[in-house]
């Protein structure tokens, strides 16, 4: 394909997409003589590009495409929503023929009659026929002036020389004395400076994306008999232009979700007291070095009882626990995997059509996707997206004397393992696990995953990274140790190494030397482990009956004693002579602040120093005062004997074999603040 | 027709790539990252002015063995579909100008011998095995579910 052609494609691609915006505005606003105007010049400067590129199929369509517009533009034809479609199905024809030739590099065969004949019907439907249409040829846009297209090849070939630069600049540094001082220092400065308008070049405005969503939404509208208005701000907004792409199909869902399933139909709104046009707000801004996009719309919010009813379908939630769930719980019901699929969509009039996978392509490319809804009202997806993925901070960490970087956004935390430390390694047959925080972790090893050989020699005190995984989970892999934390320029692997799963790339460093870009989903499916689910799931898996971790304690005689870990923060020891007696309750000192003790329902502590648990629940915290720690279970099952309310125990339950009593901890939290009351003599200090 | 050819060595044997193909030669040596889990004539990868290079080792992919350690050897750095590749050999010759057409391969040869070359050329009293290098990268390419025939792993 020649150049020309190429370019014209390029031109008319883009050009097209800018109709689709304003074909949408014109139909709502039909007498913007400035709108119709640019429409006609750009439907018309494709008509005679066709002409010299030989493309007699192509000139036809808009030929007569154009005829329908001048009218538009003179005012002899009104602008009705059937001729708005008309104009829309010509430029789906145009489209589908210039994709065609982008293909193949000839026009598509094809029969354009029907079309041809509706569109002479509305050209003819008037009574006269300006010919004014070659003064237009003349008005060239002007705007082509102030930018100028760059090919992404040689963009990244600035991107490559600039790394060099940056390399050579950071080789040049600790030459930075005497005479060379000032020539380094401004160099440092200027490749500094370089490097922010490089990475400038990448960018592009959210609203590149934008363009083709108010076709999307106002075909959308007719098809399912709503209004709907599409509110945009912050399009100029930019972001990386890789990135772009990557949010595209994730952003037109969540479009498509709040067209669906969020927006009423007219007469239902008006019923609701709402305006009969729903709108939807798509809006963008930077906030910490992301792009914050919002999703809003104004419909009936998120259907729980709807959602819910799935989830028990689906076996997400045991049908006990449902009605024990708050609204927002139900509400990330939706982001669970498998929560809805594309046979049931019709099924469900709740929202959540595919937001695991949505959250899934979010996460890749580490953001986040948050949703919010008040039933009636409406609701907001928000999605948090990096401004690149072509600087990534990153932590380098070290294996058998080898680099690898491991991308920030993948990392929750870093765990040293030290002999006698706080964190201990379980072993499983084979299989490697970090309790944390009442998590099982598994873990692996990365010599384990590169394949080499187990009983190699080990770092004495290996370092252990808690790793996201998208969709939810978390898992660890243990490294010989931490190496530096840098931005790294991301490169695409060569395809001689694409197969490898357990990378994403690779990465020049600042010294020099290249480090591979560890992919933690690839190592996970390479190393045949199940991530532990994230903190989100862990509260579903709770709710589905497999007990939520607990430590176990001793206070006063009889059975043993568990609180469930959420409510606890701290355990520490006190001396009883600090404790003050005021108004009938008990306090210390605790922190800048006044902690209220109460003695475990049913015990009498005598010792002069008593350890205490610390609780909280919300912003209300007490101290309960027991006798020793027993130790953690992973899975404290619900309690199978229940006890009334008000007596600081909510009842029994398995652990271990025995039964144990387990501590109602807001009430107690509320006896301790409250004081000591007559009626329950049974609480003693 | 002259073939412009660059001879190298690798383990004895007289070879070469038409002097086009060859981007730069550099020394042996440099510093090299492995790759874990990569095909085994992919001996690492490196910094070549920014660009990271993917070094493969001739002699791994004949299946010969690997070269004392003393020897430094060099590299011939080879750009294929927009990437760079660094092919270890043992020594690097002369460029040599051959007239007509190089000779076919002949079919006693070792098959790893055999997947590597193009043709032979007569240089002086020794044979010259011209290799298809881009054949080459581009079988090393190729995923290995799809080289390995179902079960062999």
């Amino acid at each position: 394909m020649d150049e020309l052609m190429q370019e014209f494609l390029t031109d008319t691609t883009e050009k097209l997409g800018a109709l689709d915006l304003d074909l949408v505005r014109l139909e709502k606003n039909p007498n913007d003589a400035e709108l119709i105007g640019r429409i006609f010049r750009l439907v018309h400067t494709v008509k005679g590009n066709c002409g010299f590129l030989g493309l007699p199929r192509l000139e036809n369509v808009t030929h007569h495409a154009e005829s329908v517009l001048s009218q538009y533009r003179a005012g002899t034809v009104p602008v009705t929503t059937d001729s708005v479609s008309l104009i829309l199905q010509s430029l789906d024809r145009i489209k589908g023929i210039v994709g065609g030739i982008a293909e193949t590099g000839v026009e598509p065969a094809g029969d354009d009659r029907v079309l041809i004949d509706l569109l002479d019907r509305e050209t003819a439907s008037c009574k006269s026929m300006p010919e004014a249409v070659n003064a237009f040829s003349a008005a060239i846009d002007d705007l082509s002036a102030k930018s100028l297209r760059i090919g992404v090849d040689t963009l990244e070939d600035m991107m490559t020389l600039m790394g060099e630069l940056v390399l050579a600049r950071n080789q040049l540094l600790p030459h930075m004395r005497g005479e060379l001082h000032q020539p380094l220092h401004r160099l440092d400065k200027t490749v500094s400076a370089l490097q922010q308008s490089m990475l400038k070049a990448r960018m592009q405005p959210v609203g590149n994306l934008w363009g083709k969503l108010p076709r999307i939404v106002r075909d959308m509208a007719i098809d399912l008999g709503k209004k709907i208005r599409l509110d945009m701000a912050g399009g100029t907004t930019e972001i990386d232009r890789q990135v772009l792409e990557l949010i595209r199909d994730p952003l037109t869902h969540l479009l498509r979700n709040a067209a669906d399933h969020g927006i009423e139909k007219p007469a239902l709104r008006v019923t609701r007291g709402k305006s009969p046009e729903g709108v939807i707000l798509l809006s963008a801004r930077h906030e910490g070095g992301q792009v914050v996009i919002d999703v809003a719309d104004d419909g009936r919010g998120l259907d729980e009882a709807a959602i819910l009813q799935k989830a028990i379908e689906n076996g997400l939630v045991p049908a006990t626990r449902g009605r024990s769930l708050t609204a927002s719980q139900v509400q990330q019901l939706v982001f669970a995997p498998g929560f809805s699929t594309a046979a049931e969509v019709t099924a469900l009039s709740g929202r959540g059509v595919g937001m695991d996978v949505v959250r899934a392509n979010i996460e890749k490319i580490g953001g986040t996707v948050e949703l919010s809804s008040v039933a009636g009202k409406g609701a907001v997806v928000t999605m948090r997206i990096p401004l690149t993925l072509a600087i990534i901070p990153a932590l380098v960490v070290k294996t058998e004397g080898e680099r690898y970087a491991l991308p920030r956004s993948a990392i929750r935390e870093v765990v040293a393992l030290k002999r006698g430390g706080a964190h201990q390694m379980q072993r499983i047959d084979r299989a490697k696990f970090l309790p944390l925080r009442g998590q099982m972790v598994p873990l692996v090893s990365l010599q384990t995953v590169f394949g080499a050989d187990e009983l190699a020699p080990r770092a004495l005190n290996p370092f252990v990274v808690i790793l996201h995984v998208g969709g939810g989970g978390v898992f660890g892999v243990i490294c010989d140790g931490i190496a530096t934390a840098e931005e790294i320029v991301v490169k695409p692997l060569s395809p001689a190494l694409q197969r490898l799963r357990l990378f994403s790339g690779n990465a020049v460093l600042g010294d020099g030397g290249v480090v591979l870009i560890l992919d933690p989903s690839g190592i996970a499916r390479e190393a045949n482990i199940e991530p532990a689910p994230k903190p989100v799931a862990a509260e579903m898996t709770m709710l589905a009956g497999n007990g939520r971790p607990a430590l176990l304690f001793r206070a006063g005689a009889g059975s043993d004693r568990a609180v469930p870990l959420e409510y606890l923060s701290r355990i520490e020891r006190i001396d009883m002579s600090t404790v003050q007696n005021t108004g009938g309750r008990r306090v210390m000192a605790y922190r800048d602040g006044l902690l209220p003790l109460i003695a475990y329902p049913g015990s009498t502590p005598t010792g002069k120093r008593q350890p205490v648990l610390v609780i909280r629940d919300g912003d209300a915290q007490a101290g309960v005062i027991f006798d020793s720690v027993l130790g953690v279970v992973d899975a404290l099952p619900d309690v199978a004997l229940k006890l009334e309310s008000g007596s600081g125990s909510l009842g029994s339950a398995l652990a271990e074999g025995q039964a144990v009593d387990v501590m109602d901890a807001p009430w107690l939290i509320r006896r301790a603040r409250e004081g000591l009351m007559h009626d329950h003599p049974d609480i003693v200090i | 027709m002259t073939t412009q050819i660059l001879s190298f060595k690798v383990a004895g044997q007289l070879c070469g790539i038409p002097a086009l193909d060859v981007h730069d030669v550099i020394r042996g040596g440099q510093r090299l990252t492995p790759v874990p889990r990569a095909a085994p004539a992919i001996i690492g990868i490196l910094n070549l002015r920014g660009r990271i290079a993917v070094a493969v080792s001739l002699r791994r992919y004949l299946e010969l063995q690997d070269a004392p350690r003393h020897a430094a050897g060099m590299s011939l750095v080879i750009e294929n579909a927009g990437n760079l590749y660094c092919l270890a050999v043992d020594s690097v010759g002369e460029v040599l100008s051959f007239e007509g057409k190089a000779g076919p391969v002949p079919p006693v040869l070792d098959a790893n011998w055999r997947k590597v070359m193009s043709g032979v050329w007569p240089c002086g009293d020794a044979l010259l095995a011209q290799l298809d290098i881009r054949g080459m990268i581009d079988a090393l390419c190729v995923p290995q579910d799809e080289q390995m025939p179902a079960g062999t792993l």
